[in-house]
């Protein structure tokens, strides 16, 4: 009993990560595990389940090598992780989320992954190199993610049925400075714009202030509850005999967000709700033919005050604790609200009502696969067809508030009774695939081939106007040879048509040829006692991108097409005015070229090598190590090169090239004393990028080019130090020798930037990479579990390094300056007072303050850039397992955090832009199993 | 047998396979917007491209269609205050032209690039108005002369601010070879007369009411006028360039003087006001005094020959009729639209622009010098009362309601709100340099003459006074100083003052220059490219570059707002800021990413 337990968990919390534990199936080359060719980390929906979620894209958090993860907001119903695998290989789909995910071998959206139950899931595996993605062409770049769903095993019927519930709240939270503070510092704001000591509040104000005759209202904290709320519970039925096989499970989730608002018919508080359904139906039928039935749906609901829930932290961040109170009467009855600051944010949540998404999906998927051993012994075809369909809609019921400051109503807002807006349809997407496929395995002796090509067609229709209608077509095979379960050699390819490019460029051709070689099965190495198996592996091969990012150019000409239809001349209307005609000036419609059209336009190439070792040593420690190059070349690109008189509108062509190299190791290893057992398990991915050509339109320095550098790599001034009294001379110029900056007139207390070029001026030319990028480069976890009669504990540390972050994209950052709050980064600013004996030249870490737009100080530099990595504790969790019973357990997540950001300015490193909280939960559960 | 069947079963497959690809790889239905085809498959469609190109060809020289995002011309050429430190305009004001961009443009004032963008969406209709189903011929060859005047508006553009530009005849693809260099600057005239010249013969005099505001032959006479008249000033018609520029001297200049270049823009002038004449514009004087007398009726006539839509001395307006262009942001000093002057605080007039005005007896005005004791402000009121006409329809003077809304609060005093000019209120140690700076000694208010609260006016950029001065210009460089009088006392006689008898050569050119400097105040940058092409000795003292000198006021002790003229107490001259001058200024220079791409050559000196 014991042992089985052990080997349970080891299975499924632990996966080996370069191994795929799925049998033959046409999505993945290799005969089995042992033989794979490729690079494929996996994880189990067991273990994606042990770390509690809402979202499905944060659970993936265990040790995935080559998968980076960061969770981002906790924002309720918006809480998409961001993730990326091996990196940015390409500034073309350069930005996080861009490998392309299928479920049972058919493509899926992205809010179709993210909203799936970790119950319903058997395993994730991440494919990496070109053996495992060739066969994916144009989709396969950036890496695929590939989802397999639970399907019933022959045996007595099973009912697993698991509940939990957790407590969240905010991992750090940044308020403002409290009213006397703020008083305090803006009186030095003022008095540096004023050139003298010229306080706003004098000091009997500063006095009543502090004895509270003021407002002073710490909007974080009437806007927000303690705590935030998750249930999450599913059963799943599953067992069949050797004909008919079921797997049923039944989902539901409502995690409740953290505003400080009741459930009632006139208000809501952030919310999502969950529903999911999936019945996965196996058949062998008249003994030649299987079939496979999947049906999966699944309803959501998001509710929210009527208030952007981006705004409403805005504003609690934005509006001065002193300047009002949340009423502007005793009675209660009038919100307070100015014209500054009209969005009272207690009203907000209360007083305007609420709105609800809804979100219903289906998917099903038919398969149908016959054995034709009565044609050639081996030989088989498969069809199959998947339809995914989503709509949305959205309720809403709303009402408006009169806004008042100090018994005047200040804006045009008046009281008004709530009223139900019509239900409405928002948006619908379809998604029709079909696949059909000949497959061959034969063993002759010691040789082993396996073969299938197979076709794949796409239909996918949305909304919007490049979604309106999209195919795509996937002619593909695998051929894998095998000698002696030692030598094994394998060739994928891909011809992938896509209807994105001019007839005559749709087509493209993606080959890749891999190899492995299973040397613990040499006789030779037979006698190493301590190697139990060891593997090399290298494949070599060319995939696909057709999704660009690099059309945002044309945003300005509504054609963000994503890469689409480069090759046809187009007009648009957007943005270009009309003129005018006649007496009485009679408006003309006007219609403007949109680009310049490039009928060579062609999917970004990918050159992928790896090679890899897979090996277990000493019975317990399961090693893999990989090494890849990615280079990139035919980058979607704005050309710059051309010369003006070209015409001047954006050219796109496949000009870009980048490289990109990195590392991954993943070790577990298991041991056993009597009746304690452990295991542990890390993973470290390293990836790092440099853009080898771009177009870039040269800068006046070789030293502030991005071309060279990793993409994302923040540029800009060297900030050095501030100002001091002695720089100036009594005029208030800059004294000699100190270069002149262009941002504006400087004084004491602003930011000093080195000059670079020498030419004594600082500008725009003097820009240098002043940090990393705000891509990670390295990703790291470890975690452990130890069991001991029926106690488990576990936990796991991830966190990411070799990234940087920019403190002016949060706009807690700038102080003041229109209209804004101050916090605490702001509290130790340059200042020099001596009357008032406020003298904080020497320490200070923030320029001097201002009320003004500040171009010199609030530049991109490298006071600001600063290092953004972290380390977590995703999870820790002591469980109980019954004899023949419930597992009981209690875990936390995200408990712990260590990083400079959260260190040195209160922000998670995760959410540093100052909107909804990342998150931290308490969680216990049940789990029970017949 | 077997392998026979299984080969069968694949070729079949396989065959089934590719069947299905061709009618699933097609044409999307839709891409969300219109693609060339559809452009040209109706009227209404090529005529909202035509629309387009009018659009953006004709925004030159102005907001918007200068390179800068903030500011005008007039602000780096003596006219009026340079603006916020982080305008263009106090950029270039500082360190002068750059071959990089600042405040949104891609090189000094310009954005260099918009030029070609524009000129391949007129060649685009001229390439393809043929295929237009629904559009009578006429109305096709109308639409190629326009766009072939078009090109020619924005070459003449290119013409006097860059020299010689490469040349382009038609819209490039994909495919075609991109490495021509820049043409001489003859031969980027001769082709700016080319296209005017087969302009004009296919335009019509006029439109149908509906149409009204498209180009005529007027407008290719007066673009190839323009043009001419630029190839005849010093600057290009020389035999030695401004700086060296070795071997591509041909770039910047025609490598000789020659005369008759003067005599080639005075047939072009004079074919623009023998066509407009006979086509129902005119200068505007209705005074009815006769030839060589003052024009009783100069305020009204020049107020609205510079802001009235649709009068008859506009040869070719901006008719971009709505708050959205944008324009009011620098050109529009009154406080009614919440956005219009968040822009122009420091665009006050400077005393290097009020002392070119005459008095209204035709005298120089009594400036203070720089330095001179302040005077009273009765005196400053007496100045200005007796200021020509021009003048005051042009600038709301400190403490002075407009005269061009007269009984309108918004352009008044009392509803200005805001300095309108260099006041020191409450200041009794207020003395000269000691002020704020830019506010001038008032706001202009020219092209706003009984605006009331409306955002937009047309742009004039042709008005029929340019001609005229052009020939009074060009008579007087030819030689003939009769006919330069003659045609000088039009402009100067319509503006309400007495002939101007002058008669030397160099004193002559000095005084028509003035006369530019007046009518053209503030009006498409006509100060800052005139004074580059006279290649005027002083344009580095007080024009485009050197000592800028503002009136200062200091308002009596206790004044309230409003700041009115009687509440004045002293006013005097002061030096306020130094604007940067290089030779190389000369000429506008071309982006420094456009020269790294090896095939053009920069103007010399940057």
């Amino acid at each position: 009993m014991n042992r089985n337990i052990i080997k349970y968990i080891l299975l499924s919390v632990f996966l080996p990560a370069a191994a795929n534990a799925g049998a033959q199936d046409m999505e993945k080359p290799g005969i089995g595990d042992d033989l794979s060719t490729a690079a494929i980390s996996s994880v189990s929906g067991d273990e994606l389940y042990g770390i509690p979620a809402a979202n499905l894209s944060n659970t993936m958090v265990s040790p995935i090598s080559g998968l980076t993860l960061m969770q981002g907001t906790g924002q309720v119903g918006g809480d998409t992780a961001n993730w990326l695998i091996r990196g940015v290989g390409s500034y073309g789909s350069g930005n996080f989320k861009s490998a392309a995910i299928f479920v049972d071998g058919f493509e899926v959206t992205e809010e179709y992954f993210v909203s799936m139950s970790p119950a319903e899931i058997d395993r994730i595996e991440i494919l990496k190199d070109a053996a495992a993605l060739a066969i994916y062409g144009d989709k396969a770049d950036n890496g695929v993610i590939l989802v397999t769903t639970k399907r019933g095993e022959a045996g007595k019927p099973k009912i697993n049925a698991r509940v939990r519930y957790g407590v969240q709240s905010p991992t750090a939270v940044n308020k403002p400075l409290g009213a006397y503070d703020y008083a305090r510092l803006y009186n030095q704001a003022v008095s540096n714009d004023a050139g003298q000591w010229a306080p706003a509040y004098q000091d009997y104000q500063l006095e009543d202030i502090k004895n509270g005759y003021t407002p002073d209202v710490d909007w974080f904290d009437e806007v927000m509850r303690d705590y935030g709320s998750y249930v999450d519970g599913n059963v799943i039925f599953s067992g069949g005999n050797k004909s008919a096989r079921y797997n049923l499970t039944f989902g539901y989730l409502n995690n409740q967000g953290l505003l400080d608002v009741r459930n009632t018919d006139n208000t809501k508080n952030l919310s999502y709700q969950r529903y999911n359904l999936r019945a996965n139906l196996d058949f062998d039928i008249l003994n030649f033919m299987e079939a496979k039935i999947d049906i999966g749906g699944r309803l959501e609901y998001k509710r929210r005050p009527n208030y952007d829930i981006g705004s409403l932290f805005y504003n609690m961040a934005r509006i001065p604790a002193i300047s009002y109170d949340i009423w502007d009467n005793e009675e209660k009855t009038d919100w307070s609200g100015t014209a500054i600051y009209p969005d009272n944010p207690v009203a907000s949540i209360n007083s305007l009502g609420w709105y609800e998404n809804k979100y219903r999906m289906l998917q099903g998927n038919f398969v149908l696969k016959e054995r034709l051993d009565f044609l050639l012994k081996g030989l088989y075809i498969e069809e199959s067809f998947s339809f995914f369909s989503l709509t949305t809609s959205s309720y809403s019921k709303t009402r408006d508030y009169a806004r008042y400051h100090l018994g005047v109503q200040t804006t045009v807002n008046q009281n008004t009774s709530i009223t139900a807006s019509g239900y409405g349809s928002d948006s619908m997407k379809d998604w029709k695939q079909g696949k059909v496929g000949l497959g061959y395995k034969g063993e002759f002796g010691d040789h082993a081939v396996s073969a299938s090509v197979n076709a794949h067609i796409s239909s996918f229709q949305g909304d919007t106007y490049f979604e309106y209608k999209n195919h795509y077509v996937n002619f593909y095979g695998l051929f894998d040879y095998n000698y002696a379960g030692k030598y094994v050699a394998a060739f994928a390819f891909s011809v992938f048509g896509n209807d994105a490019y001019a007839p005559g460029h749709r087509y493209h051709f993606y080959p890749s040829v891999s190899g492995a070689w299973i040397m613990s099965r040499e006789d030779w190495m037979k006698q190493v006692s301590w190697v139990d198996f060891l593997k090399l592996r290298a494949s070599v091969g060319l995939t696909g991108n057709s999704y660009s990012m690099e059309t945002s150019a044309l945003s300005a000409f509504n054609f963000d097409s994503h890469g689409r239809y480069l090759y046809n001349r187009y007009y648009t209307t957007g943005t270009t005015g009309s003129f005018f005609m006649g007496p009485n000036s009679t408006w003309q419609s006007t219609l403007v070229p949109a680009f310049i059209e490039n009928d060579r336009v062609a999917p970004e190439k990918s050159l992928k090598a790896n090679i890899g070792i897979d090996a277990q040593l000493f019975s317990g420690l399961s090693v893999s190590v990989d090494a890849f190059l990615d280079k990139r070349y035919g980058i979607l690109t704005v050309d710059n090169s051309r010369m003006n008189y070209y015409g001047k509108l954006v050219y796109l062509s496949n000009i870009g090239r980048m490289t990109n190299a990195g590392f991954e190791v993943s070790a577990t290893y298991t041991g056993k004393a009597g009746d304690f057992s452990y295991a542990v398990a890390g993973a470290v991915s390293y990836a790092r990028n440099r853009i080898d050509y771009m177009a870039e339109v040269k800068p006046a320095n070789d030293f502030s080019a991005q071309t060279g550098l990793p993409y994302g790599t923040y540029i800009g001034l060297v900030a050095d130090g501030f100002y001091d009294i002695d720089d100036f001379n009594p005029d208030g110029s800059l004294a000699d020798g100190l270069p002149e900056p262009v941002f504006g007139a400087v004084q004491p207390g602003d930011v000093k930037y080195k000059d670079l070029d020498g030419n004594n001026i600082v500008d725009q030319n003097d820009v240098r990479k002043i940090g990393k990028s705000w891509v990670p480069e390295l990703t790291a976890s470890l975690g452990a579990k130890f069991m001991f009669k029926g106690f488990d504990f576990s936990f796991l540390f991830q966190g990411i390094g070799c990234v940087s972050y920019n403190l002016l994209d949060n706009q807690q950052t700038t102080a003041f300056v229109n209209n804004a709050n101050v916090f605490s980064i702001a509290d130790n600013a340059w200042a020099y007072y001596p009357e008032q004996g406020i003298d904080n030249r020497a320490g200070a870490t923030y320029p001097r303050l201002t009320t003004q737009n500040n171009e010199n100080n609030y530049q991109t530099s490298s006071l600001w850039v600063v290092d953004a990595g972290y380390i977590k504790l995703r999870n820790v969790e002591l469980g109980y397992q019954f004899r023949k019973g419930p597992r009981l357990y209690v875990s936390g997540q995200n408990l712990l955090t260590f990083s400079p950001l959260l260190s040195k300015y209160n922000l998670d490193p995760e959410s540093p832009d100052g909107y909804y909280p990342a998150l931290k939960s308490i969680t216990a559960g049940i789990t029970i199993t017949f | 047998m077997k392998h026979s069947r299984f080969i069968t079963f694949i070729a079949v497959a396989l065959i089934s396979l590719t069947g299905c690809e061709k009618f699933f790889l097609e044409k999307p239905d839709t891409t969300g917007t219109v693609d060339i085809n559809t452009i040209f498959s109706s009227e209404k469609n090529a005529t909202a491209l035509l629309m387009n190109t009018y659009r953006n060809v004709l925004l030159m020289d102005w907001p918007g269609g200068i390179g800068i995002s903030h500011s005008t011309l007039g602000s780096i050429s003596g006219e009026v205050g340079r603006g916020y430190d982080w305008h263009g305009s106090f950029i270039i004001s500082n360190q002068g032209l750059s071959v990089n961009g600042c405040d949104g443009s891609e090189n000094g004032a310009e954005r260099y690039s918009a030029n070609w963008r524009f000129i391949r969406a007129c060649y685009i209709l001229i390439e393809n108005i043929d295929m237009v189903p629904d559009m009578d011929d006429t109305m096709k060859k109308y639409v190629k002369a326009e766009a072939k005047c078009l090109i020619a508006y924005r070459y003449m553009g290119m013409f006097y601010r860059y020299g010689g530009v490469p040349l382009v005849y038609k819209s490039y693809t994909s495919s075609d070879d991109m490495t021509t260099g820049r043409s001489s600057v003859q031969e980027v005239l001769d082709l700016i007369v080319r296209l005017c010249d087969e302009a004009y013969a296919d335009l019509p005099d006029s439109w149908d009411a509906v149409n009204l505001g498209r180009l005529t032959k007027g407008v290719a006479l007066a673009v190839k006028a323009r043009a001419l008249q630029y190839a005849a000033r010093p600057l290009f018609n020389s035999a030695t360039p401004y700086l060296d520029n070795g071997a591509a001297n041909n770039l910047i200049c025609f490598g000789n003087y020659d005369k008759e270049r003067w005599k080639q823009a005075i047939d072009a002038n004079l074919a623009v006001i023998e066509w407009a004449n006979a086509n129902g514009y005119q200068l505007l004087n209705t005074g009815g005094a006769g030839e060589g007398v003052p024009n009783p009726n100069a305020f009204d006539d020049y107020a609205t020959a510079t802001s009235v839509a649709g009068n008859p001395e506009v040869l070719l307006p901006y008719k971009c009729d709505e708050y959205t262009q944008g324009i009011h942001t620098y050109m529009l000093f009154t406080m009614f639209v919440p956005d219009s002057h968040w822009d122009t605080d420091d665009d006050g007039v400077l005393t290097n622009m009020l002392e070119n005005y005459y008095a209204a007896d035709g005298q120089d005005l009594d400036i203070p010098a720089v330095g001179e004791a302040a005077r009273p402000g009765s005196d400053w009121v007496e100045l200005i009362e007796n200021i020509e006409p021009r003048a005051k329809a042009d600038i709301k003077f400190c403490g002075f309601d407009s005269y061009n809304n007269p009984g309108d609060q918004n352009w008044q005093e009392v509803g200005w709100i805001r300095e309108s000019g260099n006041m020191a209120i409450d200041r009794a140690d207020a003395w000269p340099g000691s002020l704020d700076q830019s506010a001038g000694c008032g706001a202009p208010v020219k092209f706003w003459y009984k605006a009331g609260t409306r955002t937009w006016f047309e742009l004039p950029l042709f008005r029929m006074s340019e001609f005229y001065l052009n020939l009074a210009e060009a008579y007087n460089e030819y030689d003939d100083p009769q006919n330069a009088l003659k045609y000088l006392n039009y402009v100067h006689n319509r503006a309400g003052l007495p002939s101007i008898t002058e008669s030397g050569q160099t004193a002559l050119r000095e005084t028509i220059q003035r006369e530019f400097y007046i009518e053209f105040f503030f009006e498409g940058g006509k100060r800052y490219y005139n004074s580059k092409h006279w290649k005027r000795e002083d344009i580095d003292d007080g024009i485009c570059g050197g000592q800028m000198r503002e009136l200062q006021f200091s308002f009596r002790a206790g004044t309230q707002a409003p700041n009115t003229k009687d509440k004045i107490e002293w006013y005097w001259n002061a030096n306020t800021f130094r604007s940067t001058w290089h030779p190389r200024m000369f000429l506008e220079p071309f982006p420094q990413s456009e020269i790294n791409k090896g095939y053009i050559v920069q103007n010399p000196g940057y």
